[in-house]
């Protein structure tokens, strides 16, 4: 059954205007047809300038990420239904943190440019012969999910961190280089990582945007967090996110807890602590400050078990939180 | 206009074109450019979810394979049509194609030993398709795109090719715009490769991307090279109903069943050995049986994957199962998928001989919109991805030894007189008929006369159509005059490829008086190996006087299994 579906639409000509601005149509569609279904029948009958890319309509090619009321998707992958649940129009904007070059046309060089930075391809020099590499079925689990990357730039439009740093390589890129990092066959791994260190894969604010976003629902903050630990294990512990998570490790060791007065000292250094003497002054006077001398906490054995329990299936928790994480975002997905 | 020269130009820059394009850089001294109208990985490269076949013999569950069988297999899934010399080299070069990828860095499903999994596919005696879950196309064009990052290929995203430029027999090079500013460019080059994909948009009901517009088939037939086969276009059997998504055949290779209204596993009146992995051309013949007799369901049949259970499907068929509940609100693992034949795949295209040469000296042809002459009558499910590395890599080393061994001619040609000339109007033309209204008439004409089932009265009808909606093009009008990202000017363009390619279809289906793999003709049922044991090829003779084009057969090269 059809319905007269609203469509605020941003536009913009370089060539003709000085500001982008909204324009409104009104379409007939079913609930069931694409947001995308809903370009292509506004230039085909409305309004025959309305830049847009597209290319696949079954979600593989990323030609037509957008931002549909708020949030970056594949416009063929958006039903009407999706967003008439919650909002009564549905709302275009072009991809966020890249330049806009007309209507919903970005310029993703800048973003290319940081999946290109990490040399995405295979570094290795071992004698190939005439058979293939063996993988095993575990090896490559590790990297099909990350290898599914369309680059899209869905999750690199909405992350906040990358619109205050542009140092910040991106949630992508991140997702492109576990696929070498993680992959056996790759002989660069702890160069990789000291790539993306620079590239800040500190920075990352688990907001969770780019779990929310990924068309391929790849999950960029588990991601994210396999390669934060993996910059750990080889020993790449330069950074204030690398010292801050070792800092925790360490409160909880000394103290079963995490100490607020200790944790600073570990994680910037006694020098950068004594710079924030003015912060600790007021925490004095309203008798906040945490104490210098933690005292071990009074279960402190139970704690010590279950922290070596932890350390055992670290890597297992991980993981797996990484799953729990996935479940509710994908819940919460479902019910928009 | 501005002028570039490169020793070679690749048009298209999926998996076939970026191929050529590795190979052309393995020799330091020459130059290329691909120039692909969208951005490479946006290709239709990236839909193809099955797999590529070779005879690793990877997978021994159900015997020894060997390239003989592979080679068996796709002659006689070819329905005799395939030329034998070309097959047999094709799957030689399979194997070490597929291992080259897999050192690339490709990601493939892997057996518990760790090799290249396997897994059976339509038409095939052994399970010789090797695949990446059913990412296959995904993880290529990726890997492919990589890699030519890696070596520092020349790309120009997002520039449109509306000539290519020939004098003489010779290939000149090509003119080209460039989307974003509608700035036009001439581009000498020595050699040309066009890798541009198919056209099955042409048809309404297809599975295919928007841009799969048959612009080189066309502009290679404009330019003197005929099309062969160019009649048999491959329906895939099972698209997801109402929504134009491809459903790959793995899932009837992993053990999926087609069902009609009666529950029943129809396949089993048409193919009962092979079933579900029958050819494609059978299967979608028996499916449109089963609907128009009745024995369908809401103009479908209905594919069942609920027996594989959601742990095996999210494992091996996790885009299959996504996007039947993205697009559809579908559990595969629960439910029934309506699923109905649909416009897939160009079996044949721009003639070209095993070395990817076309009848113009310089200019090559790889991947989809070339017809090498392997798919025969019917292609393999499988055997078009490795059909994009054999010969894109072919056509790449063959450019690069042509480029070599040949001066470029001195030559007064410019060919920026007047050539533009009929764009601008296009651009420029205020009241006409809107391309949208000409596209949708030609794909409705060809999903109804010139799909699965053909006649003539279905065929001369179409041409005629063909013919009206071409002179409506002579006062086509996009109804956008900006300079600037103006699709719908391109998507003018692309419709004239639409227009020339459907003609081509439709006037060597009128000429081939047999049923033949995916050709099949109501008024002749029949196979007739003795007047039709031959390829079509098919001429453009147009020019001033608008003359029809010309048909003419060649013989097909039997070397070892007669039919």
């Amino acid at each position: 059954m059809s319905h007269k579906i609203k469509f605020k639409i941003q536009r913009f000509d370089p060539t003709k205007d000085k500001k982008t601005y909204f324009k409104e149509y009104e379409v007939s569609l079913d609930m069931w047809n694409t947001v995308l279904e809903g370009l292509i029948k506004i230039r085909n009958e409305n309004d025959p300038c309305l830049a847009f890319r597209m290319s696949c309509k079954s979600g593989i090619c990323g030609s037509c990420a957008m931002r549909i009321n708020g949030r970056a998707r594949l416009a063929c992958k958006t039903k009407i239904q999706d967003i008439y649940k919650n909002y009564s129009e549905v709302k275009i904007e072009p991809l966020g943190n890249l330049e806009v070059l007309k209507d919903l046309v970005v310029d993703m060089e800048p973003f290319y440019a940081e999946m290109k930075n990490l040399e995405p391809w295979l570094k290795n020099s071992y004698e190939k012969g005439q058979h293939e590499s063996r993988v095993s079925p575990e090896e490559n689990q590790k990297i099909e999910k990350s290898g599914e990357c369309i680059w899209c730039a869905a999750c690199f439009s909405d992350c906040p961190s990358r619109e205050v740093n542009k140092n910040y390589m991106g949630p992508a890129a991140s997702v492109q280089a576990h696929r070498f990092i993680f992959d056996v066959r790759d002989e660069h791994k702890k160069e990789r990582l000291e790539k993306i260190t620079d590239k800040k894969i500190w920075l990352c604010a688990h907001c969770e945007k780019a779990t929310e976003n990924c068309p391929q629902k790849i999950d960029p903050q588990s991601v994210i967090s396999d390669l934060r630990e993996e910059t750990i294990h080889n020993d790449i512990t330069k950074t204030i996110g690398a010292k801050h998570v070792l800092a925790v490790d360490k409160s909880i060791k000394l103290f079963g807890e995490i100490s607020e007065s200790w944790l600073p000292v570990w994680t910037f250094g006694p020098l950068k602590v004594i710079r924030e003497t003015k912060a600790a002054l007021k925490l004095l006077t309203h008798k906040k400050f945490p104490t210098l001398k933690p005292k071990k906490i009074r279960d402190f054995e139970d704690i010590t078990l279950l922290y070596h329990e932890v350390y055992k299936d670290a890597l297992e928790k991980i993981k797996n939180s990484g799953r729990t994480r996935k479940k509710m975002v994908d819940a919460q997905r479902t019910r928009h | 206009m501005e002028k570039l020269y490169f020793d070679i130009v690749i048009i298209g820059g999926g998996a076939a074109g970026l191929r050529a394009a590795l190979e052309i850089k393995k020799t330091k001294e020459l130059s290329c450019a691909v120039i692909s109208k969208i951005h490479p990985l946006r290709s239709q490269t990236c839909m193809a979810q099955g797999g590529m076949n070779a005879a690793l013999n990877n997978n021994t569950t159900q015997g020894e394979d060997s390239i003989l069988s592979h080679f068996e297999d796709t002659v006689i899934g070819g329905d005799y049509l395939g030329d034998q010399d070309t097959i047999q080299y094709f799957c030689e070069e399979a194997p070490k194609c597929v291992i080259e990828l897999e050192h690339m860095g490709m990601i493939f499903t892997r057996q518990e030993n760790g090799k290249i999994a396997q897994r059976p596919f339509g038409g095939g005696m052994f399970p010789r398709t090797c695949y990446s879950r059913d990412f296959t196309g995904h993880m290529l064009i990726s890997t492919l795109y990589q890699e030519a990052l890696k070596n520092d290929v020349k790309f120009f995203d997002e520039w449109y090719v509306p000539e290519i430029l020939v004098e003489e027999g010779f290939v000149r090079g090509v003119l080209a715009f460039d989307i974003s500013n509608l700035q036009q460019y001439t581009i000498t080059a020595k050699a040309v490769i066009i890798a541009t994909g198919g056209a099955s948009t042409i048809y309404n009901n297809t599975v295919n991307a928007v841009t799969s517009t048959g612009d080189g088939i066309a502009l290679a037939y404009h330019a003197g090279a005929p099309l062969k086969d160019i009649e048999f276009v491959q329906y895939h059997p099972t698209s997801l109903a109402h929504k134009g998504v491809l459903l790959t055949e793995g899932a009837r290779g992993e053990g999926g069943y087609l069902i009609n209204n009666r529950g029943e596993r129809f396949m089993e009146r048409y193919d009962p050995q092979k079933m579900e992995l029958s050819k494609r051309d059978v299967i979608c013949r028996a499916i449109q049986n089963e609907i128009i007799e009745g024995r369908g369901v809401d103009g479908c049949v209905l594919l069942d994957l609920t027996h594989l259970g959601e742990k095996k499907l999210k494992a091996l068929l996790p885009q299959v199962y996504s996007l039947v509940s993205e697009f559809a609100g579908i559990d595969a693992s629960k439910e029934l998928i309506p699923v109905k034949p649909a416009a897939h795949y160009f079996i044949g295209g721009i003639d070209t001989n095993r070395e990817c040469e076309t009848n113009i000296k310089g200019l090559f042809a790889a991947g989809e919109c070339a017809s090498t002459g392997i798919h025969g009558a019917n292609r393999l499910g499988g055997n078009s991805l490795m059909e994009t590395i054999v010969f894109g890599k072919k056509a790449g080393e063959n450019a690069v030894n042509y480029t070599k061994n040949n001066e470029m001619q001195k030559t007064d040609f410019d060919p920026s007189q007047g050539l533009f000339d009929d764009f601008e109007k296009i651009l420029t033309r205020e009241k006409g008929v809107h391309y949208s209204k000409i596209r949708n008439n030609l794909r409705e004409t060809m999903d109804e006369n010139v799909g699965i089932f053909r006649s003539a009265d279905s065929l001369s009808s179409a041409l005629k159509r063909i013919k009206e909606l071409k002179d409506d093009y002579n006062n086509v009008a996009c109804l956008c005059p900006d300079r600037n990202y103006n699709y719908a000017f391109f998507e003018t363009l692309e419709l004239e490829s639409q227009l020339t390619v459907a003609e081509a279809v439709t006037t060597a289906a009128l000429n081939r008086k047999e049923s033949r793999g995916a050709h099949f003709r109501k008024d002749f049922l029949k196979r007739n190996d003795d007047n039709y044991l031959k390829h079509s090829l098919i001429y453009y003779c147009g020019g001033e006087d608008n003359k029809e084009p010309r048909i003419d057969f060649r013989d097909v090269k039997i070397t070892r299994f007669k039919p």
